[in-house]
């Protein structure tokens, strides 16, 4: 019955979050935008409703926060992503665009996370720490952060590479490409604070603060190229259409780090999003 | 010093040190202490290259370390030249370009003010003329972010320093004590023990479980989370599972729970004479596929005999069969049973279920059951090396706060005898801003402003 009304709640969060997409996506073409992205935001905002609901009944059902299973995880993590991303919106004038690239990324992460296993796995004592809430939080505003600064790099991008009316509703050129730096690097300072939790973590846990599992060390990678685009920027220069590509790679490592390597790689991570420990 | 601080070799570093552990998660690695098996995998020559490289072990290898001593080695090179950087500069921003340059024919004390107002917007004020030619007003805010970069590289120091000290001086290992009973905090007792390359001293101290207590849930499964008491040296200590203790330099964390049997054995046959009666306690492990049976199979001290124990922590009798047979209805010590078999030279000479007080006799001799209780182990930990780590980190987050939060802006207005006035500057980021308030500055000054 609980899975059935989460189901239920998490499908209504993906109808609204795919209907946020399209407003996003016509705001760039038809007029008055601004309108389209109001609309936007607000069927966003709707979505995050049921999907708060939808948490906490998952929450109650297991006994514990929403991190083990691509189930609870996806969920957590687009939950942030939208709810960072509309506090942005809100703050930043102009912005709304961005969210033609970041609601659709979230509700085919939600619908992935939906169709996954919903099996209730029994979290270790080990479990029971503060460091993990923040490692885990840290890792949902990484993906939350990243998202945003790369959807500036995409449209900094389209904008470069095309002309064209919808485009020139986008923010100037080195606005995008500031907005961009400033997200990606707020992410790096997020990502740090999650590798360093997770790491006084698993000492505790597992008895050493690193020990090469796949997932430390891709989280390392990944940490290692935020690393060489802020100095690429800071100290080369890098900007415009160099720094874009460079952020979206670093979006593909960050993405691939959180959610690809446990089905690839066996690792002491596995109750992360297969739920096995 | 200038090649070992250069930027360049930053990058290429941290560009080495990815691809290193691409490598490493793209070919199989062999575990540390491991037997070299990986490298059969590959035909002889290439298997010869992997080895030599050791790239089938790259996260111990040396040249990884090499890799990340060069980067630490670059990274102080780096910090010394920005905290030259640092004192040297009021701001680490480099001079702005020009945004406007205006005339202001006739106007007069224009040069104060300008400094009036650059310093009404909390910018620091510095006025220079150069051999009677123009004013220059140099107005910067947040000047104290060029440290920023030097307290985030100093934090990196500081964790890889903490990194260095956890090495040298760490010990981490496990001792399992059993309920009411008494170890010491000496080499022999750890069951696992990993200790850095000056650390091999230990205290001797006495640590006893005084008492142990364990929660149970609604399906007699005992929780995890146990508390009690534990003695370390003359400290007594209170712990659970979630908190760890402190206690003669140590960091005590609960680790894992069991159950123990103490065993009374009395009579002569079968025994030495030194030891015609015996005492012991002993552990019990899970039975394999079961979580809810504990066994273990222990020489008699002193004897030939072999005793087979397992334990039905909570026991209930298995129906079905015509044979009287217990299982355990969840793990927690509700009604504890102990199905007991002793063995001499490989023939059962007894079995029988005993509970707490209960005896059995097999060719002359009486075992009975004294105790069924608890024990547990206890990690202790003592390393130095975790607090500089802690501290590195700290630093090195106030950097990265310092960076995003303090926006450094500088801006200048050269001011002709003439009248001519150009104006620029620079801002760590939001230039848009930065930009609106030297428009907002500029009016101030063509409209003889009064602020």
């Amino acid at each position: 019955m609980m899975v059935l009304a989460q189901i239920i709640l998490f499908w209504a969060a993906i109808s609204c979050y795919v209907a946020a997409s399209v407003l996003y996506v016509l705001s760039l073409k038809f007029e008055p935008s601004l309108k389209y992205t109001k609309y936007g935001s607000i069927a966003a905002f709707c979505g995050l409703v049921p999907e708060t609901a939808a948490i906490l009944v998952r929450w109650y059902q297991t006994g514990h926060g929403p991190y083990s299973q691509l189930y609870e995880v996806a969920a957590m993590s687009t939950w942030v992503s939208v709810t960072m991303f509309l506090v942005i919106q809100w703050r930043t004038k102009n912005l709304g665009y961005i969210g033609a690239f970041v609601m659709p990324l979230n509700f085919l992460l939600l619908g992935l996370g939906v169709l996954g296993s919903k099996e209730i796995t029994v979290i270790p004592a080990t479990f029971k720490t503060y460091w993990l809430i923040v490692h885990i939080l840290f890792a949902k505003l990484t993906y939350g952060s990243m998202l945003v600064g790369c959807g500036c790099a995409v449209f900094y991008l389209l904008k470069t590479k095309y002309s064209s009316d919808w485009l020139a509703k986008l923010p100037a050129l080195e606005r995008l490409d500031e907005l961009s730096y400033k997200y990606l690097a707020v992410g790096f300072l997020f990502n740090t604070i999650m590798i360093a939790a997770g790491s006084i973590w698993a000492k505790n846990a597992w008895g050493s603060y690193w020990s090469w599992d796949p997932i430390e060390t891709w989280s390392f990678i990944a940490w290692l190229v935020y690393s060489i685009y802020l100095h690429l920027r800071r100290t080369y220069g890098w900007r415009g259409v160099k720094a874009s590509w460079m952020a979206l790679f670093t979006l593909a490592v960050t993405i691939f780090t959180l959610f690809g390597i446990a089905y690839l790689y066996p690792t002491i991570h596995e109750i992360y999003l297969n739920g096995k420990s | 010093m200038k090649y070992l601080a250069s930027k360049k070799l930053a990058i290429s570093l941290l560009i080495i040190l990815a691809l290193l552990s691409l490598i490493g998660m793209t070919l199989p690695q062999t575990d540390p202490g491991v037997n070299n098996y990986q490298v059969l995998h590959y035909p002889a020559y290439v298997a010869h290259i992997v080895d030599f490289l050791q790239l089938n072990r790259i996260f111990t290898s040396w040249w990884l370390k090499f890799v990340f001593a060069l980067f630490l080695i670059n990274l102080l090179a780096c910090t010394l030249l920005q905290v030259r950087r640092a004192l040297a500069q009021r701001t680490n921003l480099p001079r702005g370009p020009v945004y406007k340059s205006l005339s202001f024919p006739g106007s007069t004390g224009l040069n104060d003010k300008a400094a009036y107002f650059v310093s009404a917007r909390g910018y620091k004020i510095w006025r220079a003329v150069v051999d009677g030619g123009p004013e220059i007003i140099t107005g910067w805010k947040y000047g104290f972010s060029r440290w920023s970069g030097v307290v985030l590289h100093i934090g990196l120091l500081v964790l890889g320093l903490g990194i260095l000290v956890s090495i040298i001086t760490e010990t981490d290992g496990i001792i399992p004590v059993m309920e009411g009973q008494q170890t010491t905090e000496d080499r022999a007792n750890y069951v696992m023990l990993s200790q850095g390359i000056f650390s091999d001293s230990h205290t001797g101290l006495p640590i006893a479980l005084n008492k142990i207590s364990v929660a149970v849930d609604k399906k007699n499964r005992r929780y995890s989370l146990a508390k009690g008491e534990l003695q370390f040296g003359e400290d007594i200590l209170q712990f659970n599972h979630e908190t760890p203790v402190e206690s003669n330099g140590f960091t005590i964390y609960h680790d894992r729970l069991g159950y123990t049997l103490s065993v009374d054995l009395t009579g002569t046959a079968g025994l030495s004479r030194e030891n015609d009666s015996a005492a012991f306690t002993f552990p019990l492990t899970t039975a394999p596929n079961s979580h809810t049976e504990y066994h273990n199979e222990i020489t008699v001290p002193g004897s030939s005999y072999t005793l087979t124990a397992r334990l039905y922590p909570n026991a209930v009798v298995k129906s079905g069969s015509g044979k009287l047979t217990y299982s355990s209805d969840g793990d927690a010590l509700l009604n504890p049973l102990v199905y007991v078999s002793v063995m001499a030279e490989m023939r059962q000479m007894e079995s029988a279920y005993l509970k707490k007080g209960e005896s059995v006799s097999f060719g002359g001799l009486k075992l009975r059951i004294t105790d069924i209780g608890y024990w547990s182990s206890f990690r202790l930990v003592k390393d130095h090396g975790s607090l500089v780590m802690y501290a590195g980190f700290s630093l090195f987050a106030i950097g990265l706060a310092l960076t995003y939060l303090l926006v450094p802006k500088e801006i200048w207005i050269e001011i002709s005898n003439d009248g001519n006035v150009r104006f620029g500057g620079a801002a760590g980021h939001y230039r848009r801003l930065f930009h609106d308030e030297l428009d907002e500055l500029i009016f101030l000054l063509q409209d003889g402003g009064s602020e």
